[in-house]
Protein backbone atom coordinates (compact mmCIF):
# COMPACT_ATOMS: atom_id res chain seq x y z
CA UNK A 1 0.00 0.00 0.00
CA UNK A 2 2.85 2.68 0.96
CA UNK A 3 4.75 0.89 -2.34
CA UNK A 4 1.47 2.54 -4.44
CA UNK A 5 1.65 5.61 -2.54
CA UNK A 6 4.81 6.04 -3.19
CA UNK A 7 4.54 5.42 -6.85
CA UNK A 8 2.27 8.50 -7.35
CA UNK A 9 4.77 11.10 -6.23
CA UNK A 10 4.90 11.85 -10.29
CA UNK A 11 1.16 12.79 -10.20
CA UNK A 12 1.55 14.17 -6.59
CA UNK A 13 3.54 16.86 -7.91
CA UNK A 14 1.38 17.47 -11.14
CA UNK A 15 -1.85 17.31 -8.32
CA UNK A 16 -0.39 19.78 -6.31
CA UNK A 17 0.60 22.35 -9.11
CA UNK A 18 -2.76 22.12 -10.42
CA UNK A 19 -4.55 22.55 -6.87
CA UNK A 20 -2.33 25.86 -6.81
CA UNK A 21 -3.33 27.09 -9.87
CA UNK A 22 -7.18 26.99 -9.06
CA UNK A 23 -6.13 29.17 -5.83
CA UNK A 24 -4.36 31.73 -7.99
CA UNK A 25 -6.65 32.25 -10.74
CA UNK A 26 -9.64 32.65 -8.41
CA UNK A 27 -7.48 35.47 -7.32
CA UNK A 28 -6.62 36.56 -11.09
CA UNK A 29 -4.73 38.77 -11.47
CA UNK A 30 -2.82 39.02 -14.83
CA UNK A 31 0.56 38.04 -13.88
CA UNK A 32 -1.72 34.85 -12.83
CA UNK A 33 -3.12 34.23 -16.09
CA UNK A 34 -0.08 35.04 -17.86
CA UNK A 35 1.92 32.30 -15.83
CA UNK A 36 -0.90 29.81 -15.84
CA UNK A 37 -0.96 30.15 -19.98
CA UNK A 38 2.71 29.08 -19.68
CA UNK A 39 2.33 26.19 -17.84
CA UNK A 40 -0.58 24.45 -20.00
CA UNK A 41 1.87 24.80 -22.48
CA UNK A 42 4.58 22.87 -21.46
CA UNK A 43 3.05 19.95 -21.13
CA UNK A 44 -0.36 18.08 -22.18
CA UNK A 45 0.36 16.68 -18.73
CA UNK A 46 -0.54 19.75 -17.17
CA UNK A 47 -3.40 20.23 -19.39
CA UNK A 48 -4.80 16.54 -18.41
CA UNK A 49 -4.08 17.42 -14.44
CA UNK A 50 -5.80 20.81 -14.26
CA UNK A 51 -8.81 19.47 -16.18
CA UNK A 52 -9.21 17.15 -13.65
CA UNK A 53 -8.50 19.10 -10.79
CA UNK A 54 -11.49 21.43 -11.96
CA UNK A 55 -13.84 18.67 -12.26
CA UNK A 56 -12.73 17.34 -8.73
CA UNK A 57 -12.76 21.38 -7.49
CA UNK A 58 -16.54 21.67 -8.49
CA UNK A 59 -17.44 18.26 -7.25
CA UNK A 60 -15.61 20.01 -4.07
CA UNK A 61 -18.60 22.49 -3.94
CA UNK A 62 -21.32 20.06 -3.34
CA UNK A 63 -18.85 17.65 -0.48
CA UNK A 64 -21.01 16.61 2.37
CA UNK A 65 -24.04 18.69 1.71
CA UNK A 66 -25.65 17.80 5.15
CA UNK A 67 -22.67 19.25 7.04
CA UNK A 68 -22.69 15.87 8.47
CA UNK A 69 -18.70 15.87 8.61
CA UNK A 70 -17.68 17.56 12.14
CA UNK A 71 -14.58 20.17 11.55
CA UNK A 72 -11.77 18.20 13.29
CA UNK A 73 -10.43 20.59 15.91
CA UNK A 74 -6.38 21.56 15.68
CA UNK A 75 -5.83 22.89 19.10
CA UNK A 76 -5.33 19.20 20.48
CA UNK A 77 -3.25 18.19 17.95
CA UNK A 78 0.65 18.39 17.04
CA UNK A 79 1.23 20.31 13.98
CA UNK A 80 2.55 18.11 10.86
CA UNK A 81 2.11 18.24 7.46
CA UNK A 82 3.24 15.38 5.47
CA UNK A 83 4.87 16.17 2.88
CA UNK A 84 7.33 14.53 0.05
CA UNK A 85 10.69 14.30 0.95
CA UNK A 86 13.20 17.12 0.12
CA UNK A 87 16.30 15.93 0.97
CA UNK A 88 19.30 18.38 0.92
CA UNK A 89 22.79 17.16 -0.53
CA UNK A 90 25.15 17.06 2.37
CA UNK A 91 28.56 15.89 2.72
CA UNK A 92 28.80 15.14 -0.70
CA UNK A 93 31.46 12.60 -2.20
CA UNK A 94 35.39 13.97 -3.05
CA UNK A 95 35.83 15.09 -6.74
CA UNK A 96 36.21 12.84 -8.88
CA UNK A 97 37.57 14.18 -12.17
CA UNK A 98 40.19 11.66 -12.19
CA UNK A 99 39.64 7.99 -11.97
CA UNK A 100 42.95 7.62 -9.74
CA UNK A 101 40.61 9.59 -7.16
CA UNK A 102 38.95 8.09 -4.27
CA UNK A 103 35.46 8.34 -5.08
CA UNK A 104 32.98 7.97 -1.87
CA UNK A 105 29.45 6.95 -2.89
CA UNK A 106 27.02 9.62 -1.79
CA UNK A 107 24.60 6.74 0.24
CA UNK A 108 21.06 5.95 -0.29
CA UNK A 109 18.50 7.21 1.87
CA UNK A 110 17.72 5.26 4.89
CA UNK A 111 14.44 4.71 3.16
CA UNK A 112 16.30 2.68 0.14
CA UNK A 113 16.92 -0.88 0.73
CA UNK A 114 20.61 -1.53 0.84
CA UNK A 115 22.46 -1.66 -2.42
CA UNK A 116 24.76 -4.50 -3.88
CA UNK A 117 28.18 -2.77 -4.37
CA UNK A 118 28.62 -2.87 -8.17
CA UNK A 119 29.19 -5.73 -9.57
CA UNK A 120 32.01 -6.28 -6.59
CA UNK A 121 32.56 -10.04 -6.94
CA UNK A 122 33.26 -9.70 -10.98
CA UNK A 123 36.03 -6.70 -10.60
CA UNK A 124 37.90 -8.98 -7.36
CA UNK A 125 37.93 -12.14 -9.76
CA UNK A 126 38.83 -10.05 -12.74
CA UNK A 127 41.51 -7.69 -10.33
CA UNK A 128 42.83 -11.11 -9.05
CA UNK A 129 43.98 -12.58 -12.82
CA UNK A 130 45.50 -8.90 -13.38
CA UNK A 131 47.69 -9.14 -9.99
CA UNK A 132 49.55 -11.81 -11.62
CA UNK A 133 50.34 -10.04 -14.95
CA UNK A 134 50.35 -6.36 -14.20
CA UNK A 135 50.89 -5.89 -10.88
CA UNK A 136 49.42 -3.64 -8.16
CA UNK A 137 49.28 -1.05 -9.32
CA UNK A 138 46.67 -1.72 -11.69
CA UNK A 139 44.35 -3.43 -8.90
CA UNK A 140 44.60 -0.11 -7.05
CA UNK A 141 43.21 1.80 -10.53
CA UNK A 142 40.62 -0.61 -11.35
CA UNK A 143 38.92 -0.84 -8.00
CA UNK A 144 38.79 2.98 -7.54
CA UNK A 145 37.40 3.55 -10.98
CA UNK A 146 34.43 1.55 -9.80
CA UNK A 147 34.14 2.66 -6.26
CA UNK A 148 31.02 5.33 -5.80
CA UNK A 149 28.58 3.16 -8.22
CA UNK A 150 25.84 1.27 -6.38
CA UNK A 151 23.53 -1.36 -7.82
CA UNK A 152 19.81 -1.63 -8.05
CA UNK A 153 18.24 -3.84 -9.04
CA UNK A 154 14.11 -5.37 -9.93
CA UNK A 155 13.60 -9.37 -10.60
CA UNK A 156 10.91 -10.30 -13.34
CA UNK A 157 7.80 -8.71 -12.31
CA UNK A 158 8.82 -6.57 -9.25
CA UNK A 159 8.80 -2.77 -8.91
CA UNK A 160 10.99 -0.58 -6.95
CA UNK A 161 11.08 3.35 -5.94
CA UNK A 162 13.70 4.34 -4.35
CA UNK A 163 15.06 8.17 -3.31
CA UNK A 164 18.01 8.27 -3.96
CA UNK A 165 20.30 11.05 -1.78
CA UNK A 166 20.25 14.01 -3.36
CA UNK A 167 15.86 14.05 -3.38
CA UNK A 168 15.75 12.38 -6.94
CA UNK A 169 13.57 9.13 -7.68
CA UNK A 170 13.86 6.04 -9.18
CA UNK A 171 11.47 3.71 -9.95
CA UNK A 172 12.83 0.68 -11.29
CA UNK A 173 10.60 -1.21 -13.45
CA UNK A 174 10.35 -5.36 -13.86
CA UNK A 175 13.97 -6.98 -14.69
CA UNK A 176 15.93 -3.69 -14.23
CA UNK A 177 19.25 -3.30 -13.49
CA UNK A 178 20.79 0.46 -12.60
CA UNK A 179 24.14 1.72 -11.20
CA UNK A 180 24.11 5.22 -9.81
CA UNK A 181 26.77 7.27 -8.54
CA UNK A 182 26.53 10.56 -6.57
CA UNK A 183 29.38 13.10 -6.32
CA UNK A 184 30.17 16.80 -5.98
CA UNK A 185 29.65 17.74 -9.84
CA UNK A 186 27.51 15.17 -11.21
CA UNK A 187 24.87 12.66 -11.08
CA UNK A 188 25.53 9.57 -13.00
CA UNK A 189 23.35 6.88 -13.82
CA UNK A 190 23.78 3.81 -15.70
CA UNK A 191 20.88 1.58 -16.81
CA UNK A 192 22.36 -1.59 -17.42
CA UNK A 193 19.14 -2.90 -18.44
CA UNK A 194 15.13 -2.68 -18.32
CA UNK A 195 13.02 0.60 -17.59
CA UNK A 196 13.18 3.19 -15.31
CA UNK A 197 11.45 6.46 -14.44
CA UNK A 198 13.12 9.26 -12.99
CA UNK A 199 12.15 12.09 -11.46
CA UNK A 200 15.53 14.50 -11.08
CA UNK A 201 15.41 17.00 -7.96
CA UNK A 202 16.70 20.19 -9.62
CA UNK A 203 20.49 21.06 -8.83
CA UNK A 204 21.72 23.34 -11.17
CA UNK A 205 25.79 22.67 -9.97
CA UNK A 206 25.35 18.68 -10.34
CA UNK A 207 24.04 17.25 -14.11
CA UNK A 208 22.03 14.71 -13.61
CA UNK A 209 22.71 12.35 -16.53
CA UNK A 210 21.42 8.60 -17.17
CA UNK A 211 23.51 6.89 -19.79
CA UNK A 212 22.06 4.09 -21.50
CA UNK A 213 23.87 1.53 -24.62
CA UNK A 214 24.37 4.54 -26.87
CA UNK A 215 23.67 7.77 -25.50
CA UNK A 216 23.73 10.16 -22.50
CA UNK A 217 20.18 11.98 -21.23
CA UNK A 218 20.89 14.62 -19.11
CA UNK A 219 17.72 16.02 -17.14
CA UNK A 220 17.37 19.73 -15.58
CA UNK A 221 14.82 19.51 -12.72
CA UNK A 222 12.83 17.61 -14.92
CA UNK A 223 11.01 13.40 -14.99
CA UNK A 224 11.80 11.04 -17.32
CA UNK A 225 10.88 7.66 -18.54
CA UNK A 226 14.23 5.64 -20.37
CA UNK A 227 13.27 2.05 -21.65
CA UNK A 228 16.45 0.10 -22.55
CA UNK A 229 15.05 -2.82 -25.02
CA UNK A 230 16.50 -5.35 -26.88
CA UNK A 231 16.45 -2.92 -30.22
CA UNK A 232 17.45 0.24 -29.20
CA UNK A 233 16.60 2.96 -26.33
CA UNK A 234 13.31 5.08 -26.09
CA UNK A 235 13.25 8.40 -23.75
CA UNK A 236 10.17 10.30 -22.69
CA UNK A 237 9.91 12.90 -21.63
CA UNK A 238 7.03 13.89 -18.93
CA UNK A 239 7.92 17.06 -17.33
CA UNK A 240 10.60 19.92 -17.96
CA UNK A 241 13.24 19.18 -20.78
CA UNK A 242 15.84 16.82 -21.30
CA UNK A 243 19.05 16.65 -23.97
CA UNK A 244 19.95 13.09 -25.15
CA UNK A 245 23.87 12.74 -26.75
CA UNK A 246 24.73 9.97 -29.08
CA UNK A 247 28.27 8.82 -27.34
CA UNK A 248 31.66 7.96 -29.17
CA UNK A 249 31.59 4.94 -30.49
CA UNK A 250 34.90 4.35 -29.62
CA UNK A 251 34.07 5.09 -25.89
CA UNK A 252 31.39 2.67 -26.06
CA UNK A 253 34.11 -0.12 -27.29
CA UNK A 254 35.70 0.12 -24.39
CA UNK A 255 33.39 0.09 -22.23
CA UNK A 256 32.32 -2.96 -23.48
CA UNK A 257 35.88 -4.34 -23.19
CA UNK A 258 35.83 -4.21 -19.71
CA UNK A 259 32.46 -5.45 -19.26
CA UNK A 260 30.24 -2.12 -18.52
CA UNK A 261 29.14 0.54 -20.30
CA UNK A 262 31.79 2.72 -19.40
CA UNK A 263 30.96 6.70 -18.58
CA UNK A 264 32.04 9.36 -21.19
CA UNK A 265 32.50 12.48 -20.83
CA UNK A 266 29.29 14.05 -22.43
CA UNK A 267 28.23 16.90 -21.35
CA UNK A 268 30.20 18.14 -18.57
CA UNK A 269 29.91 21.92 -19.49
CA UNK A 270 26.80 22.03 -20.68
CA UNK A 271 24.77 22.60 -16.90
CA UNK A 272 25.98 25.72 -15.57
CA UNK A 273 24.20 27.98 -18.51
CA UNK A 274 20.73 26.43 -17.06
CA UNK A 275 19.64 25.58 -20.45
CA UNK A 276 20.88 23.49 -21.75
CA UNK A 277 23.67 24.86 -24.21
CA UNK A 278 24.86 22.05 -26.83
CA UNK A 279 27.03 19.36 -25.44
CA UNK A 280 30.57 19.67 -25.72
CA UNK A 281 31.04 18.98 -29.89
CA UNK A 282 34.27 16.93 -30.82
CA UNK A 283 34.48 15.21 -27.30
CA UNK A 284 31.81 12.80 -27.04
CA UNK A 285 28.80 13.71 -28.53
CA UNK A 286 27.60 13.71 -32.09
CA UNK A 287 24.38 14.67 -32.13
CA UNK A 288 22.35 16.21 -30.06
CA UNK A 289 18.27 16.17 -29.74
CA UNK A 290 16.38 17.71 -27.32
CA UNK A 291 12.89 16.77 -26.38
CA UNK A 292 10.70 18.45 -24.40
CA UNK A 293 7.51 16.94 -21.76
CA UNK A 294 5.71 15.09 -23.63
CA UNK A 295 7.73 14.35 -26.32
CA UNK A 296 9.78 11.09 -27.00
CA UNK A 297 12.85 9.74 -28.74
CA UNK A 298 13.81 6.35 -29.92
CA UNK A 299 18.39 5.86 -29.94
CA UNK A 300 18.87 2.58 -32.03
CA UNK A 301 21.31 0.40 -31.26
CA UNK A 302 23.86 2.56 -33.99
CA UNK A 303 23.36 5.50 -32.09
CA UNK A 304 20.63 7.27 -33.92
CA UNK A 305 18.61 9.39 -32.53
CA UNK A 306 15.36 9.54 -33.83
CA UNK A 307 12.08 12.00 -32.37
CA UNK A 308 9.01 10.14 -32.56
CA UNK A 309 5.75 11.52 -33.77
CA UNK A 310 3.40 9.78 -31.99
CA UNK A 311 4.79 9.69 -28.39
CA UNK A 312 2.31 8.83 -25.53
CA UNK A 313 3.58 9.71 -22.79
CA UNK A 314 0.91 7.71 -20.53
CA UNK A 315 1.77 4.61 -22.35
CA UNK A 316 5.57 5.07 -21.47
CA UNK A 317 4.38 5.61 -17.91
CA UNK A 318 1.98 3.26 -16.97
CA UNK A 319 3.54 0.80 -15.98
CA UNK A 320 4.34 2.95 -12.42
CA UNK A 321 0.25 1.30 -11.87
CA UNK A 322 0.97 -1.80 -13.37
CA UNK A 323 -0.91 -1.20 -16.72
CA UNK A 324 0.01 -2.05 -19.74
CA UNK A 325 -1.76 0.42 -22.45
CA UNK A 326 -1.74 -0.45 -26.40
CA UNK A 327 -2.67 1.35 -29.15
CA UNK A 328 -2.98 -0.33 -32.45
CA UNK A 329 -0.03 -2.22 -31.34
CA UNK A 330 1.30 -5.20 -33.34
CA UNK A 331 0.45 -8.74 -31.24
CA UNK A 332 4.07 -9.01 -31.17
CA UNK A 333 4.87 -6.75 -29.32
CA UNK A 334 2.07 -6.95 -26.63
CA UNK A 335 3.42 -10.73 -25.69
CA UNK A 336 6.84 -9.21 -25.75
CA UNK A 337 5.59 -6.72 -23.32
CA UNK A 338 3.51 -9.00 -20.87
CA UNK A 339 6.67 -11.58 -21.02
CA UNK A 340 8.58 -8.89 -19.56
CA UNK A 341 6.79 -8.77 -16.17
CA UNK A 342 6.08 -12.34 -15.82
CA UNK A 343 7.96 -15.81 -15.55
CA UNK A 344 5.45 -17.70 -15.89
CA UNK A 345 3.03 -18.20 -18.37
CA UNK A 346 5.34 -16.50 -21.41
CA UNK A 347 3.39 -15.89 -24.21
CA UNK A 348 4.74 -17.24 -28.02
CA UNK A 349 3.14 -16.45 -30.91
CA UNK A 350 3.53 -18.79 -34.25
CA UNK A 351 3.02 -17.35 -37.72
CA UNK A 352 4.02 -13.75 -38.62
CA UNK A 353 -0.32 -13.39 -39.34
CA UNK A 354 -0.30 -13.81 -36.15
CA UNK A 355 2.17 -11.48 -34.94
CA UNK A 356 1.82 -8.18 -36.69
CA UNK A 357 -2.43 -8.05 -35.78
CA UNK A 358 -3.55 -5.56 -33.93
CA UNK A 359 -4.88 -4.34 -31.06
CA UNK A 360 -5.78 -2.05 -28.44
CA UNK A 361 -6.55 -2.18 -24.64
CA UNK A 362 -5.51 -1.52 -21.27
CA UNK A 363 -4.19 -4.34 -19.16
CA UNK A 364 -2.43 -5.30 -15.76
CA UNK A 365 0.39 -6.50 -15.94
CA UNK A 366 -0.33 -9.37 -13.23
CA UNK A 367 -3.47 -10.37 -15.24
CA UNK A 368 -1.97 -12.38 -18.21
CA UNK A 369 -4.54 -14.39 -18.37
CA UNK A 370 -6.85 -11.36 -19.34
CA UNK A 371 -5.01 -11.58 -22.69
CA UNK A 372 -5.44 -14.72 -23.03
CA UNK A 373 -9.21 -14.79 -23.39
CA UNK A 374 -8.91 -12.23 -25.06
CA UNK A 375 -7.19 -14.03 -28.25
CA UNK A 376 -9.00 -16.87 -26.87
CA UNK A 377 -12.27 -15.15 -28.11
CA UNK A 378 -11.14 -14.24 -31.46
CA UNK A 379 -12.74 -16.62 -33.85
CA UNK A 380 -10.00 -17.49 -36.06
CA UNK A 381 -7.37 -17.88 -33.48
CA UNK A 382 -6.23 -21.21 -31.34
CA UNK A 383 -4.65 -20.58 -27.84
CA UNK A 384 -3.34 -23.31 -26.16
CA UNK A 385 -1.53 -23.95 -23.16
CA UNK A 386 1.97 -26.19 -23.41
CA UNK A 387 3.57 -26.22 -19.83
CA UNK A 388 5.17 -22.75 -18.51
CA UNK A 389 3.94 -21.51 -22.47
CA UNK A 390 0.58 -20.04 -24.27
CA UNK A 391 0.82 -20.85 -27.80
CA UNK A 392 -1.60 -18.47 -29.86
CA UNK A 393 -1.66 -19.70 -33.59
CA UNK A 394 -3.91 -18.75 -36.39
CA UNK A 395 -6.42 -21.72 -36.97
CA UNK A 396 -5.97 -21.68 -40.84
CA UNK A 397 -2.28 -21.80 -40.24
CA UNK A 398 -2.06 -24.90 -37.71
CA UNK A 399 -3.59 -27.32 -41.05
CA UNK A 400 -1.91 -27.11 -44.29
CA UNK A 401 -4.45 -25.44 -45.81
CA UNK A 402 -2.19 -22.28 -46.91
CA UNK A 403 -2.35 -22.78 -50.40
CA UNK A 404 -0.34 -20.09 -52.58
CA UNK A 405 -1.43 -18.58 -56.10
CA UNK B 1 -27.02 17.09 -6.11
CA UNK B 2 -26.14 20.42 -7.07
CA UNK B 3 -26.18 21.18 -11.13
CA UNK B 4 -22.68 21.23 -12.39
CA UNK B 5 -23.29 24.20 -15.01
CA UNK B 6 -21.60 27.29 -14.29
CA UNK B 7 -25.03 29.38 -14.37
CA UNK B 8 -26.40 27.65 -11.15
CA UNK B 9 -23.48 27.74 -9.25
CA UNK B 10 -24.50 30.81 -7.47
CA UNK B 11 -24.93 29.52 -4.44
CA UNK B 12 -20.78 28.19 -4.31
CA UNK B 13 -18.32 30.75 -2.94
CA UNK B 14 -18.69 33.55 -5.47
CA UNK B 15 -14.91 33.86 -6.50
CA UNK B 16 -15.23 30.13 -7.97
CA UNK B 17 -17.47 31.50 -10.78
CA UNK B 18 -14.33 32.98 -12.56
CA UNK B 19 -13.00 29.59 -12.77
CA UNK B 20 -16.02 27.95 -14.31
CA UNK B 21 -17.85 30.68 -16.17
CA UNK B 22 -16.98 29.01 -18.78
CA UNK B 23 -16.91 25.44 -17.91
CA UNK B 24 -19.81 22.90 -19.41
CA UNK B 25 -22.24 20.93 -17.96
CA UNK B 26 -20.88 18.20 -20.13
CA UNK B 27 -17.63 18.75 -19.70
CA UNK B 28 -18.26 18.10 -16.25
CA UNK B 29 -19.69 15.00 -16.81
CA UNK B 30 -16.80 13.50 -18.84
CA UNK B 31 -14.08 14.43 -16.44
CA UNK B 32 -15.95 13.06 -13.40
CA UNK B 33 -16.81 9.99 -15.27
CA UNK B 34 -12.75 10.03 -15.78
CA UNK B 35 -11.79 10.87 -12.42
CA UNK B 36 -11.73 7.46 -11.98
CA UNK B 37 -10.38 6.55 -14.93
CA UNK B 38 -7.70 8.75 -15.48
CA UNK B 39 -5.69 7.41 -18.43
CA UNK B 40 -9.17 7.81 -20.22
CA UNK B 41 -8.21 11.55 -19.76
CA UNK B 42 -4.83 11.54 -21.67
CA UNK B 43 -6.25 11.93 -25.31
CA UNK B 44 -8.42 14.48 -24.61
CA UNK B 45 -5.76 16.44 -22.78
CA UNK B 46 -3.43 16.07 -25.75
CA UNK B 47 -5.81 17.55 -27.66
CA UNK B 48 -6.86 20.46 -26.17
CA UNK B 49 -2.95 20.88 -25.83
CA UNK B 50 -2.65 20.81 -29.38
CA UNK B 51 -5.03 23.35 -29.78
CA UNK B 52 -3.85 25.64 -27.86
CA UNK B 53 -0.90 26.07 -28.83
CA UNK B 54 -2.21 27.33 -32.29
CA UNK B 55 -4.73 29.75 -30.06
CA UNK B 56 -3.25 33.26 -30.97
CA UNK B 57 -0.73 34.01 -27.99
CA UNK B 58 -1.57 37.46 -27.09
CA UNK B 59 -5.65 36.15 -26.53
CA UNK B 60 -4.67 33.31 -24.90
CA UNK B 61 -2.86 35.16 -22.07
CA UNK B 62 -5.46 37.13 -21.98
CA UNK B 63 -8.24 34.53 -21.07
CA UNK B 64 -6.62 31.39 -20.60
CA UNK B 65 -9.37 29.37 -18.50
CA UNK B 66 -11.85 30.50 -21.47
CA UNK B 67 -10.20 28.73 -23.76
CA UNK B 68 -8.54 25.41 -21.75
CA UNK B 69 -12.56 25.18 -21.03
CA UNK B 70 -13.58 26.22 -24.25
CA UNK B 71 -11.84 24.05 -26.41
CA UNK B 72 -11.89 21.06 -23.89
CA UNK B 73 -15.67 20.85 -24.03
CA UNK B 74 -14.69 21.02 -27.68
CA UNK B 75 -12.72 18.02 -28.24
CA UNK B 76 -14.82 16.10 -25.70
CA UNK B 77 -17.81 16.54 -28.22
CA UNK B 78 -15.83 14.87 -30.93
CA UNK B 79 -14.58 12.47 -29.25
CA UNK B 80 -18.00 11.01 -28.32
CA UNK B 81 -19.35 11.47 -31.84
CA UNK B 82 -16.05 9.49 -33.51
CA UNK B 83 -16.19 6.48 -30.06
CA UNK B 84 -19.25 5.90 -32.02
CA UNK B 85 -17.93 5.15 -35.17
CA UNK B 86 -14.78 3.30 -33.76
CA UNK B 87 -14.67 -0.02 -34.54
CA UNK B 88 -11.24 -1.64 -33.76
CA UNK B 89 -10.80 -4.14 -30.74
CA UNK B 90 -10.40 -2.33 -27.43
CA UNK B 91 -10.33 -4.32 -24.38
CA UNK B 92 -9.88 -2.65 -20.93
CA UNK B 93 -9.84 -5.82 -17.86
CA UNK B 94 -10.36 -2.82 -15.39
CA UNK B 95 -13.18 -1.56 -16.84
CA UNK B 96 -14.55 -4.89 -17.20
CA UNK B 97 -14.00 -5.58 -13.39
CA UNK B 98 -15.39 -2.80 -12.63
CA UNK B 99 -18.93 -2.78 -14.87
CA UNK B 100 -19.18 -6.61 -13.95
CA UNK B 101 -19.15 -8.40 -17.51
CA UNK B 102 -20.98 -5.12 -19.12
CA UNK B 103 -19.30 -3.73 -22.15
CA UNK B 104 -17.19 -0.96 -22.16
CA UNK B 105 -19.29 1.73 -24.15
CA UNK B 106 -22.33 0.77 -21.55
CA UNK B 107 -21.30 3.18 -18.96
CA UNK B 108 -23.26 4.09 -15.80
CA UNK B 109 -25.55 6.31 -16.25
CA UNK B 110 -24.52 10.02 -14.63
CA UNK B 111 -25.84 9.98 -11.62
CA UNK B 112 -24.50 6.71 -10.17
CA UNK B 113 -21.22 8.04 -11.44
CA UNK B 114 -21.27 10.97 -9.63
CA UNK B 115 -22.34 9.22 -6.42
CA UNK B 116 -19.71 7.05 -6.70
CA UNK B 117 -16.85 9.63 -7.42
CA UNK B 118 -19.23 11.24 -3.68
CA UNK B 119 -18.27 8.15 -2.36
CA UNK B 120 -14.65 7.92 -3.47
CA UNK B 121 -14.13 11.39 -1.77
CA UNK B 122 -15.65 11.14 1.33
CA UNK B 123 -13.55 7.80 1.56
CA UNK B 124 -10.24 10.28 0.70
CA UNK B 125 -11.43 12.66 3.00
CA UNK B 126 -11.51 10.36 5.87
CA UNK B 127 -7.81 9.51 5.21
CA UNK B 128 -6.46 13.42 5.53
CA UNK B 129 -4.65 14.55 8.33
CA UNK B 130 -6.95 16.63 10.31
CA UNK B 131 -5.45 19.98 8.98
CA UNK B 132 -6.63 19.12 5.98
CA UNK B 133 -10.08 18.50 6.90
CA UNK B 134 -10.36 21.46 9.10
CA UNK B 135 -9.31 23.46 6.31
CA UNK B 136 -11.00 21.98 3.75
CA UNK B 137 -15.13 22.19 5.09
CA UNK B 138 -13.99 25.67 6.28
CA UNK B 139 -13.17 26.33 2.71
CA UNK B 140 -15.52 24.30 0.44
CA UNK B 141 -17.65 22.95 2.20
CA UNK B 142 -18.52 26.03 4.25
CA UNK B 143 -17.81 28.76 1.36
CA UNK B 144 -15.30 30.72 4.30
CA UNK B 145 -12.71 32.96 2.43
CA UNK B 146 -9.05 32.34 4.12
CA UNK B 147 -9.19 34.80 6.13
CA UNK B 148 -12.35 33.25 7.82
CA UNK B 149 -11.46 30.14 7.75
CA UNK B 150 -8.07 31.16 9.70
CA UNK B 151 -10.09 32.91 12.32
CA UNK B 152 -12.15 29.81 12.85
CA UNK B 153 -9.25 27.52 12.75
CA UNK B 154 -6.28 28.91 14.45
CA UNK B 155 -3.97 28.81 11.73
CA UNK B 156 -2.20 31.50 9.21
CA UNK B 157 -3.73 32.59 6.34
CA UNK B 158 -0.92 31.16 4.17
CA UNK B 159 -0.85 27.89 6.30
CA UNK B 160 -5.11 27.76 5.32
CA UNK B 161 -4.14 28.25 1.64
CA UNK B 162 -1.04 26.23 1.49
CA UNK B 163 -3.16 23.37 3.27
CA UNK B 164 -6.18 23.55 1.14
CA UNK B 165 -3.87 23.74 -2.16
CA UNK B 166 -2.30 20.40 -0.37
CA UNK B 167 -5.69 18.87 0.69
CA UNK B 168 -7.11 18.83 -3.04
CA UNK B 169 -4.04 17.31 -4.38
CA UNK B 170 -4.25 14.75 -1.93
CA UNK B 171 -8.00 14.20 -2.59
CA UNK B 172 -6.92 13.66 -6.33
CA UNK B 173 -4.26 11.43 -5.54
CA UNK B 174 -6.33 9.08 -3.82
CA UNK B 175 -9.53 9.60 -6.00
CA UNK B 176 -6.89 8.22 -8.55
CA UNK B 177 -5.19 5.10 -6.71
CA UNK B 178 -7.04 2.57 -8.49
Amino acid sequence: MSDMKSGNQMDRLLAEQSSEWIERLERGNAQDRKEFAEWTGESRRHVRHFLMMAALEKELESFDPERKLPVPDLRHQGAEVVQLGERAMKGAAPKEDSPHNQVAAAPLSSGASPAKRFAVSGWWSLAAVLVLFIGLATVTYLLSRNEGWEELSTSVGEQRSVELADGSIVHLNTGTRVAVRLSENARDIRLLEGEALFKVHHDASRPFRVHTERAVIQAIGTQFNVYRGADGTTVSVVEGRVQISAEDPGAQRDGAESGTTDVPRAGNAEESSGNGAVATAGDAALFVTRLAAGEEARIDTKGRIEPQRDADITRATAWRERRLIFKQDSLQKIVTEFNRYNQVPQFKLIGTSVATRRYSGAFSVDDPESLSSLLASEPDLLVQRSGNEILVRAKLETGSFANSP
Amino acid sequence: MVDPTPEAAGSGPQLASSIFRKYKAELHRWLTRRLRNPDAADDVAQEVFIRLSRVDKADYVRKPLAYVFGIAFHVISELQIKEEQDRFVSYDSEALDRLGESPDHAAPDEFVDRLNLQKQLEKAFAELPPHYQTVLLLCKRDGMSYEEAAAASGLSVHTVEKYLVRARARMMEMAWDR
